[in-house]
C-alpha cells in the first residue's frame, strides 16, 4: 500500500510540477490566437516529454548517468560544449523569464513596486534552494502547483463546443496566419520539451540513487504524471480558447492567463490560478536553477548534488547561486518576462536535438544498458520525434523572425 | 596520442569522459585524454588517466585547438593506471583527489561553505 501511495505522490508531484512559464503562456496565447485548433501541438509535445523522460530516466537508474554526462561522451568534446553553452544561457535565460513571472504574479497580490518584489522572489527562490531539502522542494512545489487544475474545472465549466475541441486533436491547415501557426506549433512543442527539465529530471535520478528496480516508478511517473500535466496544458488553450479567442484578446500578461479562471468561478478561480501560477514557476525557476548548475558540474567532473554537502560540492552550489543572479541582472534590466519566456522557448528548441540525440544513442545502446535498452516501441519513438525536433530546430528561430516574435 | 586500433578506440569510447570518483566516493574530475604507450605493431597500454582542463584543448578541432588553449588555461594531471580501482560508470581512484592535488577548487571554494549540510 506504502509503494501505492508513493507512486500516487510521485504522480501528483509530475502533475503540478508539469507546467512552466512557458505552457502557461505559448498555450494561453495559442488558445486566444487559434482556438482549439493547436491542441494537437500540445498533444505531440507531451508524448515526446514522455518518450524522452522515459529514456532519460531509465539510463540514470541503469548507468548511474546524468544527461549532460552523456551528452559529453556521445556527442564529443566540442558539440557537448556548445550544447553545455547554449544549455546553460538557456537555464538562465529561463529563470529569469520564471522570477520575473514569480515577481509579477506577486504584485497582483501586494501593493508594492516590481523591482521590490522582485528582489523578493530571487531572495525567496534562494532561501528555499538552498535551505529545503530537495525531495520537499519536489513534492511541495509539485502538490501546490495543482491548485492549476482550477484551469481543467474551468475548461470543463466553460462547457465549450466538445465537438470542436476533439476537432483540435487532429492537425488541421489554418485559413490564414500560416506562420503565426506555425511559430505556435513550434512554440508548444518546444515548450513541452524544454531541455532543463530532462537535465533535472535526470540528475534527480541520480541523486535518488534509482537502479533499475526503480524503473517502473520512473514510467509510471512519465507516462502517467506527465500525460495529466499535458491535460492542464490544453486546459490552459481551452480556457483561452473559450474566453479570449471570441473577443480577439491575446494575454501579454500573467495577470490576464488568470483571469481566465476568473470568468467561470470568479474570485476563487482566480485564486487558485494565481498561487498555482506562483507555485509553478517558483517550482520551475528552483528546477533551472539546479539545471543549469548540475550541467556544468556534470560536463567538467566537479561534485554536484543537493543531497552532498555544500563544502563538498561547492562548486555545483556557487553555480546555482551565480545563475540566480546572473538571471536577476538580466530581468531587471526591465526586460519582459513573457517575452523572455517566448524567446527562451524558441532558442531552447534550437538546441533540442543536441539534448536528445545522446539520450536516445545511449539508451539503444546495448553496452551501456544491457537488458533495458530500448525496445522497439522506444526506438521507433525515439527517431521519430528527433525527426519532429530537428524540423523544430531549423524552423525555429526563421519563424520568430517572421512572426515578429509571434505577433503576426 | 592514441594509436590507431579498433581495441584502443573501445577503450577510448568506453574510458574518454567519464568521472574520476576519488577513495572517499567524491566527483573529482574527468577522463579528459588517456595516455598510452606501446611499440608499433605491438600491443598498446593505458599508462595513465590525464586529468585537468589544460587537456581539453587537445580534443578541439585542429582548427579551433588555439582558442581553446586559450580559453582552458590550467594543469593537467596524468593518474597513473595503478591508482584506478575500478571503473563501471565512472572510474574509481585508490586514493583521494587531495593526495593526487585535483579538484582543488571544490576545497578552496569549500571553506566558504564550511558547517553547511546539503
Amino acid at each position: 500500500l506504502s509503494k501505492f501511495f508513493s507512486i500516487a505522490l510521485g504522480i501528483l508531484a509530475a502533475i503540478g510540477g508539469f507546467v512552466d512559464i512557458g505552457d502557461l503562456v505559448f498555450n494561453t496565447q495559442a488558445g486566444a490566437e487559434f482556438g482549439f485548433q493547436l491542441i494537437w501541438a500540445v498533444i505531440v509535445g507531451v508524448i515526446g516529454i514522455v518518450v524522452f523522460s522515459e529514456m532519460c530516466g531509465r539510463v540514470a537508474a541503469v548507468t548511474g548517468r546524468p544527461v549532460m554526462d552523456v551528452v559529453r561522451q556521445r556527442l564529443g568534446f566540442g558539440a557537448g560544449l556548445l550544447t553545455l553553452i547554449g544549455s546553460v544561457l538557456l537555464s538562465v535565460l529561463t529563470l529569469g523569464a520564471e522570477v520575473g513571472g514569480l515577481a509579477l504574479v506577486l504584485e497582483l497580490f501586494f501593493d508594492a513596486p516590481y523591482a521590490t518584489l522582485l528582489v523578493g522572489a530571487v531572495f525567496g527562490i534562494g532561501l528555499v534552494s538552498w535551505f529545503m531539502p530537495f525531495d520537499w522542494i519536489e513534492r511541495v512545489f509539485g502538490y501546490a502547483g495543482l491548485c492549476l487544475l482550477v484551469y481543467l474545472v474551468s475548461a470543463i465549466d466553460l462547457s465549450p463546443d466538445w465537438g470542436n475541441v476533439a476537432d483540435g486533436f487532429v492537425p488541421s491547415v489554418p485559413g490564414s496566419s500560416v506562420a503565426l501557426y506555425a511559430y505556435f506549433v513550434v512554440g508548444l512543442i518546444g515548450a513541452a520539451l524544454m531541455p532543463y527539465e530532462v537535465y533535472f529530471f535526470s540528475s534527480g535520478g541520480v541523486e535518488e540513487r534509482w537502479t533499475p528496480k526503480d524503473l517502473t516508478l520512473n514510467r509510471v511517473n512519465s507516462i502517467v504524471g506527465f500525460s495529466l500535466g499535458g491535460l492542464l496544458s490544453i486546459s490552459l488553450m481551452v480556457v483561452a480558447g473559450v474566453v479570449w479567442h471570441p473577443l480577439g484578446v491575446s494575454p501579454e500578461m500573467i495577470g490576464t492567463v488568470a483571469l481566465g479562471a476568473n470568468v467561470p468561478l470568479g474570485e476563487l478561480g482566480l485564486i487558485f490560478a494565481l498561487i498555482g501560477i506562483g507555485f509553478a514557476v517558483s517550482g520551475a525557476a528552483i528546477d533551472t536553477a539546479f539545471s543549469a548548475a548540475y550541467n556544468v558540474a556534470q560536463f567538467f567532473g566537479w561534485e554536484w548534488g543537493k543531497y552532498r554537502e555544500k563544502r563538498i560540492a561547492s562548486r555545483f552550489n556557487a553555480a546555482w547561486l551565480v545563475s540566480l543572479a546572473v538571471a536577476y541582472v538580466i530581468v531587471s534590466t526591465g526586460v519582459d518576462p513573457i517575452q523572455l519566456t517566448e524567446y527562451s522557448v524558441v532558442f531552447s528548441a534550437v538546441i533540442l536535438p543536441l539534448t536528445y540525440l545522446p539520450v536516445l544513442l545511449v539508451a539503444r545502446d546495448r553496452t551501456f544498458m544491457r537488458e533495458y535498452t530500448n525496445g522497439r516501441i522506444a526506438n521507433f519513438f525515439g527517431w521519430l520525434y528527433l525527426a519532429i525536433i530537428v524540423v523544430v530546430a531549423i524552423a525555429a528561430v526563421p519563424l520568430l523572425i517572421a512572426t515578429n516574435g509571434g505577433g503576426g | 596520442m592514441m594509436s590507431e586500433g579498433r581495441e584502443q578506440i573501445d577503450l577510448a569510447y568506453r574510458l574518454l569522459d567519464l568521472d574520476l570518483v576519488d577513495s572517499d566516493g567524491i566527483r573529482c574530475g574527468k577522463v579528459d585524454d588517456l595516455v598510452i604507450e606501446g611499440d608499433p605493431g605491438g600491443p598498446a597500454y593505458v599508462v595513465a588517466i590525464r586529468t585537468g582542463i589544460g587537456a581539453l584543448p587537445a580534443r578541439f578541432a585542429p582548427w579551433l585547438r588555439a582558442v581553446g588553449k586559450r580559453v582552458f588555461r590550467g594543469n593537467t594531471t596524468d593518474i597513473p593506471s595503478g591508482q584506478v580501482e575500478d571503473f563501471d560508470s565512472a572510474v574509481h581512484l585508490n586514493t583521494t583527489a587531495e593526495q593526487l592535488g585535483i579538484a582543488s577548487g571544490d576545497r578552496r571554494l569549500g571553506r566558504l561553505f564550511e558547517g553547511e549540510s546539503g
